[in-house]
């Protein structure tokens, strides 16, 4: 195949040979301003159409072009704005342009190929754009939870409120069950990595130690947080199959396209923008207040009334605003932080004809609500676009990133040290702070409440993480021939992601846990130094043909991606006090981790504009293989096609309606090492090491699962451009879907991966733009859009019809079971005695997945003023909230001890129990939907106010200023929900494809308010 | 033109880069292949010792407390005094579901040796036949604890097969016990033709069995034990106590068989806290603070020597934990144990002590009363510090067994033998319940995904 490729390559260089370029004879001149405010549009592109010459506007909107003796056509496009297009006559010199806003995007070029774009009007998918603008508006911890309720489809939550990111990005349902859950990320043609290591806390919580042996329960951040939204220009998504086929076997969970900003030809550019912000925590799950010393002896046995005595026998004595039987709010003392946080950013932009460079800066530093948490993440963005010569053109980028991340000690916990699983256990009359004589108040004595103090923990603890990356891509665009008719280009991406990550975890002896967890060997110091590079490089071909009737672009290229993760882990256990370096300990294990990842693929695409551009034909292949894939030298195809029209004018009211057809199909390749039977060499007896067969077998025939879309809809422009309407129906079916398999233990093995079952998604998008007012003193745009999936278990491999767990812990806390005809995201529990009076019969009682999600954005700008915010709206997810189980088991629920009336207890189903915790235990393992809650939310993610310095007034202050503006924004100020937990955006085993929505002792979640200045000069 | 044939030619080479996707798995190394060096053989025949052992002190506690040898009072695990002693026995649990997935794994490891160990040409042909005799010696072992632990019909022996062959079909008891005699006596040949030496070192526990002359003594009283359970009541194949005799008798050079030899010689699984991969001695705790604890049973019935002090077995074995510990639900100790008293003590495999009382069940067996009541009658004092009992030759064959039985139940006391002895006499039913409702299985049920997959 490889050699038919070049080959291919050959004969299209061979028939197309080298043309010269025209001769340039004269210039022409002109000014492009906005056709609204008359302002002059900088960085706008102008070129001569039918040849290859472009210029760009400066500040003023001037440019000056070459062009060819004789008339000419001359087009303008500048983002944000509609093309402009004028004749200019052989003798004439120069021309103006008054280019009209394009608040909905519709000239926009989206992705339709690995190396080629299309025009919204004619894209036969609905690829949602989200522009560097808006993303950047209110600051947040990472780019993705920027992109909640901009796309939809996309359903976008956090897995905890903890500073620095973790966030899941799910397009268009349920994609796999136990496969990559993460979109792909392509950054100016290069993938970057979205893995997320985990810091190795399970070491200390014991977190893989329960019911399910996860170690993605450590609150890990995906990688993809590292990128700084400022440098973005825009993001395109791709959410399935029949969009991203031509991205191959990773894709099946969809693309997430970013391009950064690059360098504007003028003179430098400065833009700089600070922000001052605070963090504040948005929802208290609150304490049982104990009115009495007799309910807290009730609760917790005859010693407990020693807190409430006013002597020196009562453990809290000691602290000088001593108060018997007090009620603390610990919550407050660990989650109660407003530290200053800040966000410098700076970028310059520039350039000549030849050389253009675009440079971001960003230093940024979050406080978390958390006692000694935060995020910081410095980078440095380098673009540089050079012109080499009338064909080649080289774009070069450049991204280092910095990040430090404390996250505290969060999320499920066996060891009862994570804060608020202690919190659970700890009731409000205990002072855990630290006392004038330097000692902190003890969980152990006199009553055994829980091992740890979480004001002590998070006091002494160290859970740092230190990232430093460099992301590095070269484009290379190289025009073969270029005449009225053909065009061919040659086009060349490569480039490398490389990260270091390392993990530093230190619990001194001085804890009070640490005895108790580890006795004999207090204090405990980790070390996890994660090394991940990948580098990928594609070459593409691209011939344009244009003979008059129509346009046919056909394409063609390979790819290849080499991944490699290398994780090596130190713990280190009985530490001498003061001494946190690994060999200080006297128990010390490592353990090294690596995968390494090589994947090929090549494809071929036509894309054909006929009948007046109004109706375009696309069709194309990929063909992929992966040494993950069980047979590595396989090559597993992916077919797409696609159509779309143009109907103009068809009704009142409707300037232009496209009618659009997308079928595509994609992989999602095995995971690292399924295919391996490893053998387990890690154990030894009398020193000698020895090797044994490992449970779990490797799989010989483990292929991709693949995916099949097919989307349709109507894209309407309505009211001369107010109105965009976008409606798509789409059918995602992933078939060979990668499970475990259980064998019979008499084989030697216990379980297997293997390819089978099927699944299917179906769904509804509706996306509607409308500028209501659009005047030169006053725009109003606001956008909304709904959008809803059904996913479906069709079979499962062996024809099972009972189903099986497939993730969270015991099926009597909620677990999620895959069985036909339920939706992969089901949840399950127990719904009471079966018939014979035994427990429990199992079925469904939930849904990680909502019913329907709503957006609504508004932007109104009045003169110097600009407001603009953004809602989101989810409904019908459930949560499973085992944080509150464990409050109620703890005793110390708010509303534990709210008081039942006899009819009340008979109706929830607790005859006889006086109080409300009291009864929610008794449903316990029999009911799990007592703890399984509504996770339907609205939250105002974004709420900004601008306001632009009137001209007169910058120039007193600053003669240079080219604008300055100020503004107050906030981040989820509003959120409203039945959720009783502290957030419905959730996830104790992270970026997960369907266990998602277990709610275990989260880091809280926050809002966030800014005051932001920003300049331009 | 060159442009273009310089791309092509780039192209080309980038492409063939890529052409090289055989990536192994760095993290693990692939299961033993054809033609192995010595150390893959070494590491591979270490590995069986490794798998055998996997599910050692685990066997020994469950059998200890079917048995009613002791209790394990867990508050994180009550499944301990709920499942094991009033059941049911949970066939999907790792309790009543246990002896089954980790012996096949064991069995597995071995089968993957045996069928490359002709192809590895760094070793001599005799030390190709040690490996065998090892490896066949291991599996018989590892058979024979799924066999004490079940006793339905259903146990898979053909099992040296790929995932993608039918699986074993189940055999009967008897059949199944028939096969590992038959992998003992291949081991038994394979081993006299094994050399001087195996290519491997096996470790401080097999110390003075570790050479294919001596390891063929291990291979004979594993025989030894095999026969004697094939010829107990409980599957009554008579002619087999012969075997018990011969096989012992073949045993001897090593073991001693003999109360003139320490009575501990034998084959050990060793532990330890400290040595790289290795694993600590689960049976070893704290005994003031152990949950592991002793039934009152063994206090019940325990000797005193003639100084009125106890049982010097006991007395090895148990001690006083300081305070007593229950269960919460109508079970208490006061004892906990020291047999294992630190958390690199050995747990024997098989010893000279067990291999006496063999013979003296065999003995039994034939109706040499008076041979039996010698063994008995010395491990009595040997082991015990207890006097004889005289009469105990013309004491009739029931009273003999009973006493071979008291004396079983001291002398491997908490090795991983009562609740088999009770089973294989048919004697279950003499013990009395603590408690209401509390059930002595006879067997653990074949484990659910076992019959499963079988659907």
């Amino acid at each position: 195949v490889v050699h038919r490729i070049t080959l291919l390559a050959s004969a299209l260089l061979v028939c197309v040979g080298v043309a010269d370029g025209w001769a340039q004879q004269r210039t022409i001149t002109g000014r492009v301003t906005n056709a609204l405010s008359g302002g002059p549009v900088a960085g706008a592109t102008v070129s001569i159409v039918g040849t290859a010459t472009v210029a760009a506007t400066n500040d003023r909107g001037e440019f000056t072009v070459s062009a060819p003796a004789g008339s000419v056509t001359v087009a303008v496009r500048a983002i944000g704005y509609k093309r402009g297009q004028a004749s200019v006559a052989a003798g004439q010199s120069s021309v103006n342009f008054a280019l009209e806003q394009d608040v909905f995007n519709l000239e926009a070029i989206v992705v339709s190929g690995q190396a080629t774009g299309i025009e919204r009007r004619n894209a036969p998918n609905a690829v949602a754009t989200v522009s560097g603008a808006e993303l950047a508006r209110v600051a947040a911890p990472s780019v993705e939870i920027m992109l909640a309720g901009r796309v939809p489809g996309a359903i976008i939550q956090t897995n905890s409120g903890a500073p620095g990111g973790g966030v899941q990005v799910a397009l268009r349902g349920t994609t796999s069950v136990f496969g990559a859950a993460t979109p792909l990320y392509v950054v100016d043609g290069v993938i970057v990595s979205d893995v997320a290591i985990a810091n190795n806390q399970e070491v200390i919580s014991a977190s893989n130690k329960g019911s399910n042996p996860s170690p993605l329960q450590q609150d890990q951040i995906n990688r993809v947080a590292d990128l700084n939204p400022d440098d973005i220009a825009d993001v395109e998504i791709l959410k399935g199959a029949s969009a991203s086929a031509i991205y191959g076997s990773k894709a099946s969970n969809g693309v997430v396209v970013i391009t950064t900003h690059r360098g504007q030809l003028g003179a430098p550019r400065f833009s700089i923008r600070q922000r001052f912000g605070v963090f504040d925590l948005a929802h208290e799950l609150g304490s049982r207040v104990f009115k009495d010393s007799n309910e807290a002896v009730a609760a917790f046995g005859a010693a407990a009334a020693a807190f409430f005595r006013n002597n020196s026998t009562n453990p809290n004595w000691g602290q000088p605003d001593f108060v018997p039987g007090q009620a603390f709010d610990h919550e407050k003392e660990l989650s109660g932080g407003h530290n200053l946080s800040t966000e410098t950013a700076l970028n310059v932009s520039g350039g000549d004809a030849n050389t253009r460079y675009y440079v971001g800066g960003l230093i940024k530093d979050d406080e978390g609500i958390e006692l000694n948490t935060g995020y910081k993440r410095q980078s440095l963005r380098l673009n540089l676009d050079q012109h080499v010569s009338s064909r080649f053109n080289i774009n070069f980028s450049s991204d280092l990133v910095h990040s430090r991340g404390a996250r505290g000690l969060n999320n499920n916990d066996n060891n009862g040290v994570s804060y608020y699983m202690a919190l659970q256990f700890i009731p409000s009359f205990l002072d855990l702070r630290q006392k004038p004589d330097s000692s902190w108040g003890s969980t152990l004595s006199p009553i055994n409440f829980i091992q740890s103090n979480p004001l002590q923990t998070a006091t002494l603890m160290i859970n740092d993480e230190d990232v430093w990356r460099y992301l590095g891509g070269v484009q290379a665009t190289y025009e073969l021939y270029n005449a009225e008719r053909h065009n061919v280009r040659l086009i060349g991406n490569g480039g490398a992601d490389w990260f270091g990550q390392k993990n530093t975890l230190y619990f001194p002896p001085e804890l009070q846990f640490m005895p108790v967890i580890q006795p004999g060997k207090p204090g405990a110091s980790l070390l996890t130094n994660g090394d991940n590079l990948n580098t990928n490089y594609n070459l593409n071909l691209v011939h344009t043909y244009r003979p008059g009737r129509l346009v046919a672009t056909t394409s063609a290229g390979f790819q290849e991606e080499d991944y490699d993760l290398n994780i090596g882990r130190i713990v280190s256990k009985n530490l001498p006090p003061g001494l946190s370096n690994v060999n200080a300990g006297t128990d010390v294990s490592v353990n090294q981790r690596r995968e390494s990842v090589r994947d090929f693929g090549f494809y071929g695409q036509e894309e054909l504009l006929l009948r007046d551009e109004r109706l375009l034909l696309t069709f194309g292949a990929r063909a992929d293989r992966s040494s993950n894939n069980g047979d590595q030298h396989k090559y597993y195809w992916y077919p797409k096609a696609a159509a779309s029209y143009r109907l103009l004018s068809p009704l009142g009211g409707v300037e232009e309606a496209k009618l659009r057809v997308a079928f595509g199909q994609t992989g999602n390749r095995p995971n690292y090492g399924q295919r391996f039977t490893e053998g387990d060499a890690t154990q030894g007896i009398g020193g000698l090491p020895g090797l044994i067969v490992p449970g779990i077998a490797g799989s010989p025939d483990i292929k991709p699962e693949r995916q099949t879309e097919v989307e349709g809809g109507v894209d309407a422009i309505l009211w001369g451009g107010r109105g965009t309407l976008e409606l798509t129906l789409y059918q995602k079916s992933v078939s060979d879907l990668l499970l475990p398999h259980t064998l019979a233990p008499s084989t030697g093995f216990t379980s297997q991966f293997l390819n089978g079952g099927k699944l299917r998604n179906r769904g509804i998008e509706l996306a509607l733009g409308y500028a209501p007012l659009n005047r030169p003193d006053f725009q109003w745009v606001s956008r909304a859009s709904f959008w809803m999936n059904r996913s479906r278990v069709m079979e499962l491999p062996g024809g099972d019809t009972t189903g099986f767990r497939v993730g969270g812990f015991g099926c009597s806390d909620g677990c999620f079971f895959l069985k036909p005809g339920q939706s992969a995201t089901a949840i399950f529990g127990n719904k009471g005695l079966d018939q014979n009076g035994l427990c429990c019969v199992l079925g469904k009682i939930g849904d990680a997945s909502p019913d329907f999600k709503l957006a609504w954005t508004n932007e109104v700008t009045h003169g110097a003023w600009n407001f603009s915010m953004l809602w989101d709206l989810q409904h019908g997810a459930n949560v499973i909230n085992l944080t509150k189980l464990l409050y109620d088991l703890g005793q110390v629920t708010q509303d534990y001890a709210n008081p039942l009336s006899a009819a009340e207890a008979t109706a929830r189903g607790c005859p006889g129990v006086p109080v409300l915790g009291a009864c929610r235990l008794t449903q316990y393992g029999l009911y799990t939907g007592t703890y399984t809650e509504r996770a339907s939310y609205l939250k105002m993610r974004e709420v900004t106010l601008t306001w632009t310095l009137p001209p007169g007034v910058v120039g007193h202050l600053w003669a240079g200023a080219r604008d300055v503006r100020l503004s107050l924004s906030g981040r989820n100020l509003i959120v409203i929900t039945p959720y009783t937990g502290m957030d419905p955006e959730v996830s104790n085993f992270g970026n997960q494809p369907v266990q998602r929505n277990i709610d275990v002792a989260p880091y809280p979640r926050s809002r966030s308010f800014w005051f932001t200045i920003s300049a331009g000069f | 033109m060159t442009n273009a044939t310089r791309l092509a030619l780039l192209a080309a080479v980038v492409t063939a880069a890529a052409c090289n996707f055989d990536i192994l798995n760095p993290n693990a190394p692939e299961q033993i292949g054809p033609n192995p060096s010595r150390p893959r053989v070494a590491a591979a025949a270490t590995g069986l010792l490794i798998a055998a052992r996997a599910d050692q002190t685990a066997w020994v506690l469950k059998v200890a407390i079917m048995g009613r040898e002791g209790y394990r009072f867990d508050t994180a695990e009550p499944r301990y005094v709920s499942e094991l002693i009033s059941g049911p026995l949970d066939p999907g649990s790792g309790f009543g579901g246990g002896q089954w997935a980790t012996q096949f794994q064991a069995i597995k490891s071995a089968y993957n040796l045996l069928n490359v160990i002709g192809t590895a040409s760094a070793l001599s042909t005799a030390e190709q036949s040690a490996v065998r005799g090892f490896a066949h010696t291991m599996i018989a072992y590892s058979f024979m604890t799924v066999l004490e632990a079940h006793t339905e019909d259903s146990i898979p022996i053909d099992v040296n097969r790929t995932l993608d062959q039918a699986l074993a079909p189940f055999v009967t008891n008897v059949v199944a016990y028939a096969h590992v005699a038959t992998l003992l006596d291949s081991g038994q040949t394979e081993l006299t033709a094994g050399g001087s030496a195996f290519p491997f070192d096996l470790g401080t526990g097999f110390a003075g069995f570790d050479q294919p002359s001596t390891f063929l003594a291990f291979n004979r009283a594993l025989m030894a034990r095999l026969q004697a359970y094939r010829a107990s009541p409980q599957i009554g194949c008579t002619t087999c106590w012969d075997s018990v005799l011969t096989a012992i008798t073949a045993a001897a050079p090593a073991f001693g068989a003999d109360t003139s030899v320490a009575l501990d010689n034998g084959v050990y699984f060793t532990y330890s806290a400290t040595l790289p991969g290795d694993v600590a001695n689960g049976l070893f705790q704290d005994p003031t603070s152990a949950i592991q604890v002793v039934h009152h049973f063994v206090t019940d019935s325990v000797e005193k020597k003639a100084d009125s002090t106890l049982d010097n077995r006991y007395l090895a074995k148990v001690t006083p934990r300081g305070s007593s510990i229950s269960s919460g639900n109508g079970l208490a100790s006061d004892k906990s144990w020291i047999r294992y008293p630190t958390p690199s003590s050995p747990v024997p495999i098989i010893r000279n002590e067990e291999l006496i009382l063999l013979r003296a069940e065999a003995n039994l067996g034939k109706g040499n009363n008076a041979q039996a009541a010698t063994d008995i009658n010395a491990i009595r004092v040997k082991s015990g510090g207890l006097p004889a009992i005289a009469t105990l030759a013309g004491a009739g064959a029931p009273a003999i067994l009973s006493q071979l039985f008291k004396q079983r139940f001291y002398s491997l006391l908490y090795e991983g033998h009562r609740w088999v002895d009770l089973r294989r006499y048919n004697r279950m039913g003499t013990l009395q319940p603590d408690r209401l409702g509390d059930v002595f299985f006879t067997t653990l049920p074949i484990p659910n995904n076992e019959v499963l997959a079988r659907k």
